[in-house]
């Protein structure tokens, strides 16, 4: 079985035998692997993707391995380094070593070897997973927050949920990144029966599947290396209450097989142990990826999507429901100005005017981050256009982007189209010209009235 | 849909016939597929690398499919003698994942790098495990870290043996959804 989420690997070494074989061997294994032949074109990849793992030759043309490695660690000091070495140069592994390689392997090595090394940077990743994991727990427990918002979609969302949370069936939210799908799920959760019961949350694109299949089932003792004690899993938690499973669209095709089990029998084991434990939970699913598409491109099982597509909730993006961002503007400026204790109690007209015609691509989140950040730096009563400096007031436009004439009517018409929620009248008389003219322009730009 | 692929054997240089009717018995039994045995091929030369007494196993799976076949085919080479990649040291076997071929060497499983020569029903055990784990590369089943697991990754002979001859259940329903890709062709129904 493939790991869950793959850990990412650069192999660099000039011999193309060697690429192959490594990169063969350790995509049988799991990996996400790249290859690069030589130290320059090993630093520009660096550069455009994230590796955990580089696995780097010393003795190499042009830039020997010892200097890559030095770069390396200047700019990307996390990725793990694993030189490889000839028999006799055990000089070269020292020498890596006090610049910070992980470890060296003696070339030709062992699969064993290779094999004990991956494990142990594995563990190694993992661990820094668990902890960066841990840290965001602790930031949503302390921002948590209700659903806000007056718009029409949302009206009819929250009348869903209380529909929704009176029945007992799985819902599956889908919805952009950023768009509030666990509050959702929370506010079904505390609509329901169930709501003096647990609410528990996993994200599972953010584990491991060695480490989802333990938070998720938990694990007996002395059932892996690190199971020093028994731990229930997030099932067993979830008890009488509500299991949120978010971003189900990332789990591993094991974790579905596995998964699809539990919803069929709500029966399951401890990873390293033998009874069968009962839990009786609500699931509620989230994800932002297109499981119909997944399903067809096979990496998404048909029978989980029904399993948990019972009923479905879709939430807005943000640029569907514009007359929303002022109130929610409001609503986390009053809770940062409370939290930093700072004197900020209205936003300009401007700034909200330049919020409006923003599309907002990572939606609410990316608002509360705009709001929190002006609150941390603005040095008045109000909210100044200048102090969200990815929103430029004139335009509506990342700042420092610079759009041709047609690129810039083409999103203006988009965002008029959507703020007048498509009617073409409307925007034609916002945008002040006929009708038959913004035909032809939303033809022309391929957009959607 | 695809047709179900035969398996072919082929031995590299005569191999023992007897290990090859017991492999080809016990491989239908567990895979279900329909296997052939053809006549053994040459050890081409250029696989051969000297300072190491040992044949380069990709070169060899590509030279395994030198040969074309009319129906959709899966091969699996068996040779005496003991294989490497480049990097590592040696291998049991070798498989292109998701691909066509794949090799196994009877030279360390039975005792040739200085172990003890073992039983005769051992030697066929690992070889029998190491051709269906190969295989299973082949039908798109990568490292498996299910105790146990025919499709588990084992570096020596010791954990070759503590392998189970069946797959996790996890295996057996990704290879069923592999089997199910496929239709019988007229010659198998």
């Amino acid at each position: 079985m493939l790991p869950h989420k793959k850990i990412s690997i650069l192999v660099v070494d000039d011999e193309m035998s060697i690429r192959e074989s490594l990169s063969g061997w350790l995509e049988q294994d799991g990996y996400e692997v790249q290859t690069a032949a030589d130290g320059p074109t090993a630093l520009a990849q660096v550069q455009e993707n994230h590796y955990d793992i580089m696995l780097l030759d010393v003795k190499m043309p042009q830039m020997d391995g010892i200097t890559v490695l030095k770069k390396l660690k200047e700019t990307h000091p996390d990725t793990a380094v694993v030189v490889m070495t000839a028999h006799g140069a055990i000089q070269d592994a020292v020498e890596a070593m006090k610049l910070g390689a992980f470890d060296y392997l003696l070339k030709p090595f062992d699969l064993e070897e290779l094999s004990l090394t991956m494990e142990k940077l594995v563990q190694l990743q993992t661990l820094a997973m668990e902890n960066l994991i841990l840290k965001e727990r602790v930031a949503t427990i302390t921002r948590f927050e209700n659903l806000v918002g007056q718009s029409p979609p949302m009206l009819k969302l929250f009348e869903s949920i209380v529909d929704v949370a009176k029945s007992d069936a799985t819902v599956l939210i889908t919805g952009e990144t950023g768009t509030g799908k666990e509050l959702v799920a929370r506010a079904i959760h505390a609509h329901s029966s169930r709501h003096y019961s647990p609410f528990i949350a996993i994200n599972c694109g953010a584990f491991t599947e060695h480490l989802l299949e333990s938070e998720l089932f938990g694990h007996e003792k002395g059932a892996f290396t690190d199971a020093k004690y028994t731990k229930k899993g997030r099932l067993e938690m979830a008890n009488a209450g509500t299991l949120f499973l978010d971003e189900v669209g990332d789990i591993s095709m094991k974790m579905q097989i596995d998964l699809l089990r539990v919803l069929e029998t709500r029966e399951f084991t401890r990873v390293g142990g033998t009874t069968s434990i009962k839990s009786d939970f609500r699931v509620i699913a989230a994800t932002h990826q297109d499981l119909q598409k997944n399903i067809r491109e096979k990496i998404f099982r048909q029978d989980l999507y029904y399993r948990l597509n019972v009923i479905h909730l879709q939430v807005p993006p943000l640029r569907e429901r514009p007359e929303d961002i002022p109130l929610l503007a409001q609503h986390f400026l009053r809770r940062y100005a409370t939290e930093t204790s700072k004197k900020i109690d209205s936003i300009h007209p401007e700034t909200l005017e330049a919020m409006r015609r923003y599309l907002w691509p990572g939606n609410v989140r990316e608002l509360e981050n705009a709001i929190e950040r002006a609150v941390v730096v603005g040095k008045t009563r109000q909210i100044k256009p200048g102090d969200l400096p990815f929103v430029s007031p004139e335009t509506g436009t990342e700042e420092g982007k610079r759009l041709s004439l047609e690129e810039m009517e083409s999103r203006y018409i988009a965002q008029v189209l959507a703020l007048e929620s498509g009617h073409i009248s409307n925007a034609a008389k916002v945008l002040r010209i006929n009708r038959t003219t913004l035909y032809h322009k939303i033809k022309k730009y391929g957009l959607v009235p | 849909m695809p047709y179900r692929p035969h398996l072919f054997l082929v031995p590299l240089d005569p191999v023992d016939p007897e290990i090859i009717r017991h492999l080809s018995e016990a491989i239908t039994g567990l895979l279900c597929l329909p296997v052939k045995v053809l006549p053994p091929k040459p050890l081409p030369p250029h696989t051969h690398h000297v300072g190491r007494n040992q044949h380069h196993s990709t070169k060899l799976l590509e030279y395994l499919l030198d040969d074309d076949h009319p129906e959709p085919f899966l091969v699996l080479g068996i040779t005496a003698v003991d294989l490497y990649i480049p990097i590592f040291t040696f291998v049991f076997g070798e498989a292109q994942l998701s691909g066509k071929a794949a090799i196994i060497s009877l030279f360390r499983p039975g005792g040739g790098a200085g172990e003890v020569r073992p039983h005769k029903s051992l030697f066929w055990d690992r070889l029998l495990k190491l051709g269906v784990h190969e295989l299973g590369h082949t039908l798109g089943l990568g490292h498996c870290r299910q105790p146990g697991c025919l499709m588990g990754f084992s570096a020596n002979l010791e954990k070759l043996d503590q392998k189970k001859l069946v797959f996790c259940e996890y295996c057996r329903i990704l290879l069923a959804d592999c089997f199910k890709g496929w239709s019988s062709p007229p010659d198998q129904e």
